[in-house]
This record gives C-alpha cells, sequence and structure tokens, in this order.
C-alpha cells in the first residue's frame, strides 16, 4: 500500500530541540505521538535519527544544551499543522524545525541519498584529519632555527632525504 | 578577450590623467595591477564538488561559511556562484534557527 502512494505522497523532515536532561522515556513518548500521528494522515516515518545532546549556540529558554531528534516523514494534508501543535503544547520542546522536502517524495530514493552524502562528509573529514597531521608531522620534522623559507619544497626536499 | 584588454587599458589611461590631477592616482594604479594577474581565481566548490551538497544540518560546512563574529561570508571571499550563496543564506539561516550556528559569535 506504501508502495502504491509513495510518489504522491509529499515529504517533511522536522528536527526537534527537546531539553537537555529530559529522559529518554519522555523523548520516547514524543516520538510515539509522532508517529500515530504521522500514520493518521497517512503516511509514515521515514528515518527518524537522534543526534544526542548538543551544546546550543546560544540560550533557549536558559538552556544551554540541547537534545535534537530529527524526523523524516510523508503525510497528506495537515501533517505539519498537527505535529507543530503538540510540539507547541509539550513544555519540554524548546524549539523545532520543519522544511517542506518535495512534493512527490521518495522515501528509499531519500534514505539512499542520504546515506550516500554522509559518506562523503565522513571521506572529507578524514581527508581534512590526514592533510592536518600531515602538516603536524612536517612541522615538528623541521627543528626552529633552520626552517627554509620555500616551505613546501624543502619539505619536499627533506622527505626525500629521509 | 583583447576587448577586455583594451578596456583595461583605457581604464589605465583615464587613471593616469587622475593622478595627474592628484587624485586617487595609487588606488586606482593597485587595482589595475591586481587585475592584472595577482590572486587566484576561485572556483564555487558547491559546483566543483557534487558530492558538497548544502545542508543547513551540517555544522561543520555551516561553520566554515559563517565569520568568527557570525556573519555570513559574502560571496568575493567564499567564491561561491550566485546560486549556491543563495542557498547557502538561507541554510544558514535554518541552522542559526536550530541554535546550530550562532546569530552573534560563532558559538563553537
Amino acid at each position: 500500500m506504501a508502495n502504491t502512494t509513495a510518489g504522491k505522497i509529499p515529504g517533511y523532515e522536522t528536527t526537534i530541540i527537546t531539553r537537555g536532561e529530559l529522559s529518554d522515556d519522555s523523548l520516547k513518548a514524543l516520538q510515539e505521538r509522532i508517529k500515530t500521528i504521522v500514520g493518521n494522515f497517512g503516511g509514515e516515518i521515514v528515518t527518524s535519527e537522534d543526534w544526542g545532546s548538543r551544546k546550543l549556540a546560544y540560550t533557549i529558554q536558559k538552556e544551554s544544551r540541547g537534545r535534537y531528534t530529527y524526523a523524516v516523514y510523508t503525510g497528506k494534508g495537515d501533517v505539519v499543522a498537527e505535529i507543530e501543535r503538540n510540539l507547541r503544547i509539550n513544555e519540554h520542546v524548546l524549539r523545532f524545525l520543519t522544511v517542506n522536502l518535495e512534493k512527490e517524495f521518495d522515501g528509499a530514493a531519500f534514505v539512499a541519498r542520504r546515506a550516500e552524502l554522509q559518506a562523503a562528509a565522513k571521506k572529507r573529514d578524514e581527508e581534512r584529519e590526514a592533510r592536518r597531521e600531515e602538516r603536524m608531522a612536517e612541522r615538528r620534522s623541521w627543528s626552529e632555527d633552520r626552517r627554509p623559507r620555500g616551505g613546501r619544497d624543502a619539505a619536499v626536499e627533506a622527505s626525500e632525504e629521509a | 578577450m583583447s576587448a577586455r584588454m583594451e578596456r583595461g587599458e583605457g581604464r589605465m589611461g583615464k587613471e593616469d590623467r587622475m593622478d595627474k590631477d592628484g587624485r586617487d592616482g595609487m588606488d586606482g594604479d593597485e587595482r589595475g595591477g591586481r587585475r592584472g594577474g595577482f590572486g587566484r581565481r576561485k572556483v564555487c566548490r558547491f559546483c566543483a564538488d557534487l558530492e558538497y551538497v548544502m545542508d543547513y544540518k551540517d555544522v561543520r560546512m555551516m561553520q566554515s561559511y559563517v565569520s568568527e563574529h557570525g556573519h555570513i561570508v559574502p560571496r568575493r571571499i567564499s567564491g561561491n556562484c550566485a546560486s549556491h550563496q543563495r542557498k547557502l543564506t538561507s541554510a544558514v539561516k535554518r541552522a542559526r534557527n536550530l541554535a546550530l550556528v550562532g546569530f552573534v559569535s560563532s558559538g563553537a
């Protein structure tokens, strides 16, 4: 059934910030609630992620830490309005942001694309880390007083000698 | 290319004349020199690498386009193309709403 409607149903993503010290149980209750709402509007939850507790860039309602939950879901009509209404009622929710993804949402494609992009981002991070270590090693290998002016060329020469 | 060169020369001539008047000579000369070849041409990172996709959820990416005071880095510095810069501004604003990036100082 989900497959037949998947082509025409719109997709949304919502990120919710809850209070940092919120217990797992109440977070789970919130997630269950969202799940039932999405079900009521003929959609399904595509992915749901817990980013854990993060430091907020600025304090919200005097909280400096927040727990992030991220969910991608589909649904017809006023799903977003209903979910946001519920989030506003919940006093543990500090903030939320919903983004309209696509009018004709394909959940499987979204998951695949996201995994791909995350892998690429991870690879970038690793490369950056590797470059940094290389630089640090380079710096360590030079003694302070005979640091040559043409940095890179001299380093290459040094590594060839070694 | 040649048309641009000619125009450049034309401008230089004008600046020379301005020099005699004793106004703005240095500024114009400096700029003319830089147009001539200094500086490396920047390429939009988002166009160059298709795996590098704008995402307001990616904190590290957002921070690399936000100055230490929380300003969005302008296009002339970041080198983004116009369409990606537009997307970037909306992404940064989303990230700000989610407290991933600060409004005033990048809260690292």
